[in-house]
């Protein structure tokens, strides 16, 4: 008999199939349907390959050193000192993160766009100051949040024997080391797959060649060849990632108390918030504005790009929906799953995640350009939301599992054994618990998707292109001030989007989760 | 003879509510004294004044001779006291083996000291508490009773003459309560130190102290 579980856990796994699964399939295979046997023995031993490979890892490399630094020193400050308006604070250090990285790229193309950084404008350097100000949220938030999670009798009981200083070093730093490193490990795999940061700062990079070899060449056995390093690091790294997390630091409840508290060092907390707050947010929405000139010519880019943005938005909302709603079902699961390679499929969900856009776009224009009902979905904007469910419905699936796993089982076992069946337990029992992230997984959804370049600058229709894509064809023939101006446009939506998305969240009074 | 702890008068508020106040106890050197109380009455409180973890409103706390609580002062933090404190959930450190958390405390303590007499000093710390041969184990991989070993062998092995114990056997079987009960006897009889036992059982504060007194909701402390 078709349960209503089975049937929702039976059409949320084809969605993840078709969309996120079944492109890249198509894309690693796709030498093989053609006979080119030889395209995989080049993806090894190929010199250019493997140069390709070095200045991918270097920047990636790179990225994750400085902006985990960064990031950890600012999460250990959230959690610990003495901050006022901790909340505010904590959204504006999460801003960069938000603000899609063609928008960074392209205020630090403006920025250092004088002659005494002229050498420093498109260089591998500024790729990674420009990746590292947009991806230190990853480690800040892990940090802070595991801080937090410290119960602070462990701490306590080194206190009783040793001053703070040897605490923090030989008790707290190793309780929080799965975490950062786990969050050192996503940053990189995140530098890794970002396509608009190198392409604007001209590097060259996997997933640029990527780009480069499938749409300028219309070389899809290349593309293939460039995919499989590429996926065999973000798998490894992701795998790495999930054994990490499982590490000695117990995440299920923050502590009661908040531990070693360190009054002192509310100058060095301020110095720090206002400086990296002014590098990663300030400076970048202050150079776009200051490079738009005037109201005007943000007025003006809204009129000409206003059915772009409004498009976008569209889109982007219904991926963030289906998202929501597959993420709900799928996230369960994996949440209740007693498997013993449970771990796995965590692992490949944030390989599927951290999948270069450029490398989806490719799998989706093989999987998706086809005579018949692929055909009829690829010519459309609903191609659009497809590639937007590929690349973050996997995020979206591991929030809700967090969320999911933190829900007393017996809060169910109770509504079942009062006769609710799993439709009727999930309604009133699970998603009343959940609703927060479930917000928190839209919303991120939402605003990467109006920021998403990657894979929309390959698979979208003509007359139908994406607000981003469409920022960057118009960069080679627009005057700067209008460019900036559409780049301001869209950072302040996301930040808009973002801060109401806070403030609901703030004020809501149900916050089981 | 100098006493091993003394409080004078410490009072304590939480929010509105005032947990306890004139709160005053002498225990001599080597004594023991067990308190007793509801839930909620304050009695975790007041052993983290006694240990520097927390700030009182008001009153002094002096440890052997020494005032290192003056009002809301911490004249000594936590680690100068001489203080061992068994939480009630343990608090054994998961990134450790209990050799190593032995070994971190020693250190911590007298890093003069050589590497090599530490380890003796473990390892015999590990024997009085009968879990000899576990030192390389971590947390997760001991028992509950072991668990309760650790933690007491972690509290005492750098010799404080003050014990500060958190409702320790609280979730522990009859059984194994007895043992630990036993093995308490027997660490005090090696090293003569004096001891503050939170409990909010009757019969086991009979059993672990000399003196038992109960703190009372918003009052001081009364002979038991």
């Amino acid at each position: 008999m078709i349960t209503g579980r089975g049937l929702a856990f039976a059409l949320a796994m084809a969605i993840l199939a078709a969309t996120c699964v079944a492109p890249l399939f198509f894309l690693l295979t796709a030498p093989a349907w053609v006979g080119r046997w030889d395209a995989y023995r080049s993806a090894i031993v190929d010199a250019r390959q493997i140069g390709l490979l070095v200045n991918s890892l270097r920047i990636a490399g790179s990225v994750a050193v400085v902006a985990t630094a960064i990031g950890t020193f600012m999460g250990f400050l959230l959690a610990r000192a003495p901050i006022q308006g901790r909340n505010a604070v904590r959204l504006g250090l999460t801003i960069p993160v938000l603000i899609p990285t063609y928008a960074l790229a392209l205020s630090w193309i403006f920025a250092t766009g004088t002659e005494s950084f002229a050498a420093l404008t498109y260089s591998t350097v500024g790729a990674i100051i420009v990746l590292a100000i947009a991806l230190y949220p990853v480690p800040m938030l892990a940090t802070e949040a595991a801080v937090r999670h410290i119960e602070s009798r462990l701490e306590e009981a080194a206190l009783l024997v040793a001053p703070a200083p040897r605490v923090l070093t030989r008790i707290t730093l190793p309780l929080l080391w799965p975490a950062i490193a786990s969050s050192a490990l996503l940053t990189f795999v995140l530098a890794l797959s970002d396509y608009a940061v190198p392409n604007l700062l001209r590097q060259r990079v996997f997933t640029t060649e990527v780009f480069t070899a499938f749409a300028a060449l219309y070389d899809s056995a290349r593309a293939a060849t460039l995919a499989v390093p590429l996926l065999a690091m973000t798998l490894v790294v992701a795998y790495l990632i999930v054994r990490r997390s499982a590490g000695v630091v117990d995440v299920s409840r923050p502590s009661s108390r908040i531990g070693i508290g360190f009054p002192g060092i509310r100058p060095v907390a301020l110095t720090a918030v206002v400086c990296v707050f002014g590098i990663g947010a300030a400076l970048p929405v202050g150079t776009l504005a200051t490079e738009a000139r005037s109201l005007g010519a943000i007025r003006e880019a809204i009129a000409r790009s206003g059915y772009a943005i409004g498009e976008s938005l569209v889109l982007a909302g219904i991926a963030a929906t289906i998202t929501a709603g597959v993420a709900l079902v799928l996230g369960y699961r994996r949440a209740r799953s007693k498997w013993r390679l449970a771990q796995w499929a965590d692992a490949a969900l944030i390989a599927l995640f951290a999948a270069p856009g450029t490398l989806i776009g490719v799998g989706l224009i093989e999987l998706w350009n086809r005579p018949g009902a692929a055909g009829l979905v690829y010519g459309t904007p609903a191609i659009i939301v497809v590639a937007y469910l590929a690349r973050f419905l996997p995020v979206a699936i591991l929030i809700v599992s967090a969320a999911v796993r933190r829900v007393s089982q017996s809060t169910e076992e109770a509504a079942a054994l009062s006769g609710a069946g799993w439709v009727r337990t999930m309604r009133h029992i699970v998603i009343p618990q959940i609703a927060g992230s479930l917000v928190v997984a839209w919303v991120i959804v939402f605003v990467l998707a109006f920021g998403e370049v990657g894979a929309s600058v390959l698979v979208a229709p003509a007359g139908h292109t994406p607000y981003p894509v469409h920022v960057l064809t118009l960069i080679a023939n627009t005057r700067p001030e209008q460019v900036a101006a559409l780049a301001l446009v869209q950072t302040l939506v996301v930040v808009c989007a973002l801060s109401a998305a806070s403030v609901y969240l703030a004020s809501s009074p149900r916050r089981h989760d | 003879m100098t006493s091993a702890l003394r409080l004078d008068a410490i009072r304590k508020t939480q929010g509105r509510r005032e947990l306890f106040r004139d709160v005053t106890l002498e225990v001599a050197a080597g004594g023991s004294v067990a308190l007793v109380g509801a839930s909620g009455v304050g009695k975790t409180t007041l052993l983290r004044i006694i240990a520097g973890l927390e700030r009182p409103d008001a009153g002094d706390v002096w440890i052997a001779g020494r005032r290192v609580t003056q009002g809301q002062s911490i004249l000594a933090p936590p680690h100068q006291r001489g203080i061992g404190f068994v939480f009630q959930d343990l608090a054994l450190w998961p990134h450790m083996t209990v050799a190593q958390s032995l070994t971190f405390v020693l250190e911590s303590g007298a890093p003069a000291v050589s590497r090599l007499e530490h380890r003796r000093l473990v390892d015999e710390m590990l024997r009085l508490v009968h879990i000899d041969g576990l030192g390389d184990r971590y947390p997760h991989q001991l028992s509950g009773g072991e668990q309760q070993r650790a933690a007491f062998a972690r509290a005492l092995v750098h010799r404080p003459p003050l014990l500060l114990l958190d409702e320790p056997f609280s979730s522990l079987d009859v059984d194994l309560r007895h043992e630990m009960r036993t093995t308490l006897r027997e660490l005090r009889g090696a090293f003569d130190f004096a001891s503050v036992f939170v409990t909010h059982d009757r019969e086991e504060a009979s059993a672990v102290a000399a003196r038992t007194i109960a703190l009372t909701f918003g009052g001081g402390l009364e002979s038991g």
